[in-house]
């Protein structure tokens, strides 16, 4: 059996407006093998989070318009209906959004909305999945899990919301796991602890991780395989390694280029008459 | 030119106090590019709020040109020290347009006669690099840098000395943010500003300021000069924070303490 998890063939999207249609993403290709951990970048407006929507069949306004093959364990999910997705969502495929606060309902306690994922993988009573979401929190290093179980959302740190929100998306372990700009709302520490813990988490399941996110830093300290977006185009794919020691693409190198640098001594400086980065061709990196 | 002494800052929510400011001391010279470092909740912007007037601390005080700031102050006072704020989205009324956006601190301060905003808001949109043409256009239609820009044309309307930008590009793109930052350092020059720079980027602080103090729980865990700080962190806390920077290059890495 191949190691193949997720394919991406020729995906397009495009949402119809008043003003007229407006293309998001013009046919990108995507892999991603088994517990391996990709990274996609690109700035605002690049069309990284349409994708991880995509992929799990959040998109469905009647403006839509979407075309192409999203391929999960060799079954096509573009034209699934939405009870199928109810089956794949937190047991096969789960997703970690950027603000941990409001990824989290305001008016159930953390116990109701574990319940509520514990039920999703099978029959589970109240008590048992009190039990289990306990003991899954302490190995996050929640030291009272009882207490942040009885917790509100509001009533948690930002760090400690979004080691709820880890838990939960990991806690049906599923194959893979989305994880739209999860450490962007949060401090320079925390986010390394986030980080850090998707890592743990994910390697004792062997899940996949879909990184979305802007910061080069972050793609640099968590990811194996790099792609990167630029207004819907995917422009450069490559290793880690490869991507930031040799970027192969004028607009990941102004990308990486403009990053003010730690053992800099000003601000980067942009050049203003730079090509349009959409019309130069794709570089992948030799695999 | 600005000293800060002793500020104290507590607030009480129900019962529980929150101490967001104990014993600050510092002292920001003309044409510093003065970095105020920390984490959330470790009262950077508290500390901005008090420096503009819009609270008022328990204890302590602060001198502008050796004169007591108090909460309440004048007009003239008010002018010199403006504000970037870190949301560029929301800190553009939606309802107004960018001329109006900028002509109104023009009225209110009175700095040019009545018959020549227009010239005025002209000439202050080409110091941050926009058309005259975006004077007639709604905060919406800009994107996240332009609406920076326009943030930025607002407080140097005043003629001020010493602007706080509080996070001014933390919501922008690495790219847009590059170009705003340089921005802002022209502006600087040309208009001979103080910088009073918030932020939680230390790649940022690093490239930008000349003096750094760093932040933690309402208290000052260290303060200096930019590269002595970088180069030596005394305090352990710095250490941590400096550490946890993503990072891009090996060469970086190399310079962590």
């Amino acid at each position: 059996m191949s190691n193949k998890l997720l394919s991406i063939k020729n995906l397009e999207l495009s949402f119809k407006m008043y003003e007229g249609t407006l293309n998001v993403l013009k046919k990108i290709n995507l892999e991603l093998e088994k517990g391996e951990k990709v990274a996609l970048v690109g700035e605002s407006g690049s069309g990284k989070s349409v994708t991880t929507k995509l992929i799990l069949g959040l998109l469905n306004q009647r403006n839509v318009f979407k075309n192409g093959n999203i391929i999960f364990k060799d079954r096509e999910l573009i034209n699934l209906s939405q009870r199928e997705f109810k089956k794949i969502r937190g047991n096969n495929i789960s997703i970690i959004f950027q603000d941990p606060i409001a990824a989290l309902n305001p008016v159930f306690k953390i116990k109701e909305q574990f319940f509520e994922v514990n039920c999703n993988g099978g029959k589970i009573s109240k008590k048992d999945s009190f039990d289990k979401a306990c003991e899954a929190l302490l190995k996050v290093s929640i030291r009272d899990p009882e207490r942040v179980m009885e917790s509100y959302p509001f009533q948690l740190s930002g760090g400690m919301a979004q080691r709820v929100v880890i838990t939960m998306a990991m806690i049906n372990s599923p194959d893979l796991l989305l994880a739209d700009e999860p450490s962007t709302a949060l401090d320079v520490t925390v986010q390394n602890q986030a980080l850090d813990l998707m890592d743990d988490l994910t390697k004792v399941t062997n899940t996949a991780v879909l990184l979305i996110t802007h910061n080069m830093g972050v793609v640099r300290r968590f990811a194996e395989k790099v792609y990167v977006i630029y207004r819907g185009v995917i422009v450069e794919e490559g290793t880690k390694s490869q991507v930031f020691k040799n970027p192969g693409h004028p607009y990941t190198e102004a990308l990486l280029q403009s990053i003010p640098k730690l053992n800099g001594t000003r601000i980067p400086i942009h050049n203003d008459n730079a090509p349009n980065y959409a019309e130069i061709p794709k570089f992948t990196h030799p695999k | 030119m600005i000293k800060i002494r002793d500020i104290s800052k507590q607030f009480t929510i129900k019962n529980n106090v929150v101490k967001a400011l104990s014993n600050i001391n510092l002292e920001i010279l003309e044409r510093d590019c003065f970095a105020i470092v920390g984490e959330s909740g470790s009262g950077k912007t508290t500390l901005a709020n008090i420096i503009l007037g819009i609270y008022q601390q328990d204890e302590g005080e602060v001198l502008f040109e050796n004169k007591i700031l108090i909460k309440n102050r004048s007009l003239q006072l008010r002018k010199l020290i403006q504000f970037v704020q870190q949301n560029p989205m929301s800190t553009l009324n939606p309802k107004k347009t960018i001329y109006s956006t900028i002509a109104l601190p023009l009225k209110i301060h009175k700095i040019v006669e009545n018959n020549k905003y227009k010239e005025k808001v002209e000439e202050l949109l080409s110091f941050v690099g926009l058309e005259s043409n975006f004077m007639d256009r709604y905060p919406d239609t800009l994107s996240g840098g332009q609406k920076q820009r326009v943030a930025i044309a607002r407080a140097l309307a005043t003629e001020p000395k010493v602007i706080i930008l509080d996070e001014p590009t933390s919501a922008l793109d690495v790219i847009v943010q590059s170009k705003v930052l340089n921005l802002l350092l022209d502006i600087k020059k040309k208009f001979d500003l103080t910088y009073i720079f918030i932020t939680h980027d230390l790649s940022v602080v690093k490239n930008i300021a000349n003096k750094v103090v760093v932040m933690n729980k309402g208290k000052i865990e260290e303060t200096g000069d930019t590269i002595e700080i970088f180069q030596n962190p005394k305090s352990e806390y710095t250490k941590t924070l400096i550490r946890a920077i993503p990072t891009v290059t090996d060469e970086e890495d190399a310079t962590k303490p």
